[in-house]
């Protein structure tokens, strides 16, 4: 992909802290106007990537583009261009929830004149505006932290766990919040959650981080359709496997009596007949899918991913 | 940075601390003032002795001491205010917040300690007046006002005030930056009046180590400085009451007052570059 149709290109990031690895050459590509969703077990550098890009970390090596052009090269204008949620949004509790937007927009210089109430009313925060910040519920800090990163309008929106700490009622209607307002800001986001369901519903596009390195990276359809096809029971899979070598289908035996052919389910029919007519026995069918959480348990291993 | 000075002033204005230590200021300054007024005027056993301190605490007088009383009280609040004014956003974790918004660190720093000089400035000047007002009304109550100011009052005074503000910004800045090396308001706040609680077994410690170099030490110590000895000097005066003339000249043996300012600044210069270099180059990985 060209780098100037890519909002974020990392090129073998390297951060450690000590004996620890936070990033172990990382790679990743977020083109732009996607929803991209950061993966990673605990300790998986997801953390310290977006502080990396928000420049709150320096990386010990590799290349950093923001926006076509390398970080480094006045990030303070690209940064203008990025609003962000990291962690729990942090702000002054003294101050009621408008005051805190108003002392944060002037450090990103001038804001629009009404924005505020703007953000304030697409966050569902108007009625508390006026409250101070430390009487607010989690819910809705994390809605402060995200009217504080539209505040700008931005062309990237980084939310780092925007979901945590909230219940699932909260969650969902947070979800839907950040949904809404990434197709209405059309914006890139980057998204870093611990929910797999989370990032299946709102990305359109994943990476997975281990260890501080990128283990896969691209669009979710395109990722979990490899693990997508019709599981057949068969009399004799060997057999089978062989007949269908010649024909287009790709097929994995998984058992004595069991294969699973990468087809669309409307071609089961299809290859069912072709078995038939090799003389193989067929005594069951079934479709065969896989959700994101069972690709990234495979791709990361059930032991790290805890 | 004007914008990032006005954010600055929303949040000082904001915050119930800054009032709280404005009160204590006032309470210091003028009130203080009004109370030695009392005091002077229930002690006819002395004539001398309450004339003398009528004098030095009646207008327009009392205003070197209201300067010496800031001096030595307004440095413990400043310190205080310098030291959670930049702590606190290290343990909010709001420092990161800003860091991410687009400014360069230093700039966010220096917005920080700009504001603080201009709260500084703003707190003396209005404890000024109202002291001012407060010496005038008690003057006029007890019918002692003094008319005839010494000669070169009106330079005097500047000087005492530009000296106070810069002296208060000496303390502040030093609170400020320790804030920012250790990232912890209690350690700004604590490490320079433990500094200042020590001075004095640091000088007793290196006179007794020998003549020459360690003899000299204590004099570039900030509390041995020309310009902070002024505000104990002049307080000196007005608690015992010897100074019926209004002369606020000090005994004072060490470097001359250019150098002692010269080295005050030094002082906080060095360490405040210690903090913006530190900051510069230190990664700010998770929220407080």
């Amino acid at each position: 992909m060209p780098s100037n149709d890519l909002t974020i290109q990392a090129r073998g990031l390297h951060k450690r802290y000590g004996k620890v690895q936070a990033l172990a050459g990382m790679d990743l590509d977020v083109p732009t106007g996607s929803v991209y969703g950061l993966l990673g077990p605990n300790g998986a550098g997801k953390t310290t990537f977006l502080g990396v890009l928000l420049g709150l970390i320096k990386p010990n090596s590799g290349s950093l583009e923001l926006f076509g052009q390398p970080a480094g090269q006045d990030r303070p204008q690209a940064l203008r261009r990025v609003g962000a949620v990291i962690e729990t949004p942090l702000f002054y509790p003294y101050l009621s929830g408008r005051r805190n937007l108003e002392v944060m927009g002037r450090y990103w210089g001038s804001i629009e004149p009404g924005r505020i109430d703007e953000v304030l009313e697409t966050v569902g925060l108007s009625d508390r505006a006026g409250s101070k910040f430390k009487t607010y519920s989690s819910g809705m800090r994390q809605r402060l932290g995200l009217a504080n990163a539209l505040l700008v309008d931005p062309d990237l929106l980084v939310l780092d766990e925007p979901t945590a700490g909230l219940d699932p009622a909260g969650a969902y209607e947070f979800r839907n919040l950040i949904r809404s307002v990434a197709r209405r800001a059309d914006a890139t986001v980057v998204l870093s959650s611990h929910l797999l369901a989370e990032v299946e519903q709102v990305c359109d596009r994943v990476g997975i981080l281990v260890a501080g390195s990128t283990v896969v990276q691209g669009d979710v359809a395109t990722l979990l359709a490899g693990g997508r096809g019709v599981r057949y029971r068969v009399g004799d899979a060997g057999r089978a496997l062989g007949l269908l070598a010649g024909s287009d289908c790709a097929a994995t035996a998984t058992g004595d009596n069991e294969l699973v052919v990468q087809i669309e389910p409307e071609d089961a029919g299809e290859v069912n007949r072709l078995l038939v007519r090799g003389g193989i026995e067929v005594t069951g069918i079934a479709t065969v899918s896989i959700d994101l959480e069972t690709f990234f348990l495979d791709k990361v291993g059930a032991g790290e991913a805890s | 940075m004007k914008q990032l000075l006005a954010a600055e002033f929303l949040k000082i204005l904001g915050r119930r601390m800054t009032w709280i230590l404005l009160a204590l200021l006032q309470l210091v300054g003028p009130v203080t003032i009004l109370l030695f007024k009392l005091i002077s005027q229930v002690q006819l056993d002395d004539v001398g002795l309450t004339e003398a301190l009528g004098s030095l605490i009646g207008f327009p007088n009392g205003y070197l001491a209201v300067l010496a009383l800031n001096v030595e009280f307004g440095s413990l609040l400043v310190v205080v205010f310098a030291a959670f004014f930049i702590g606190s956003e290290f343990g909010w974790g709001t420092i990161r917040q800003l860091f991410a918004r687009g400014p360069r660190r230093h700039e966010v720093l220096l917005a920080k300690w700009l504001a603080l000089i201009g709260s500084v400035a703003v707190a003396i000047t209005l404890t000024m007046l109202i002291s001012g007002v407060v010496m005038w009304v008690a003057d006029l109550a007890f019918g002692t006002i003094a008319v005839a100011p010494p000669r070169n009052f009106a330079l005097d005074l500047l000087d005492r005030y530009l000296g106070t503000i810069g002296l208060l910004l000496f303390y502040g800045t030093v609170a400020f930056a320790v804030a920012v090396l250790t990232r912890s308001a209690a350690a700004g706040m604590a490490i320079p009046l433990v500094f200042a609680f020590f001075t004095p077994f640091i000088t007793e410690i290196a006179s007794a180590v020998g003549d020459g170099f360690w003899d000299e030490l204590p004099n570039y110590l900030p509390h041995r400085l020309e310009p902070t000895a002024y505000g104990q000097e002049t307080l000196m005066a007005v608690f015992s009451g010897l100074s019926a003339e209004g002369d606020f000249s000090v005994q004072y043996e060490g470097p001359s007052r250019a150098e002692s300012i010269g080295l005050l600044a030094l002082y906080a210069l060095v360490l405040l570059g210690l903090g913006f270099l530190a900051t510069a180059r230190r990664d700010f990985p998770q929220s407080g």
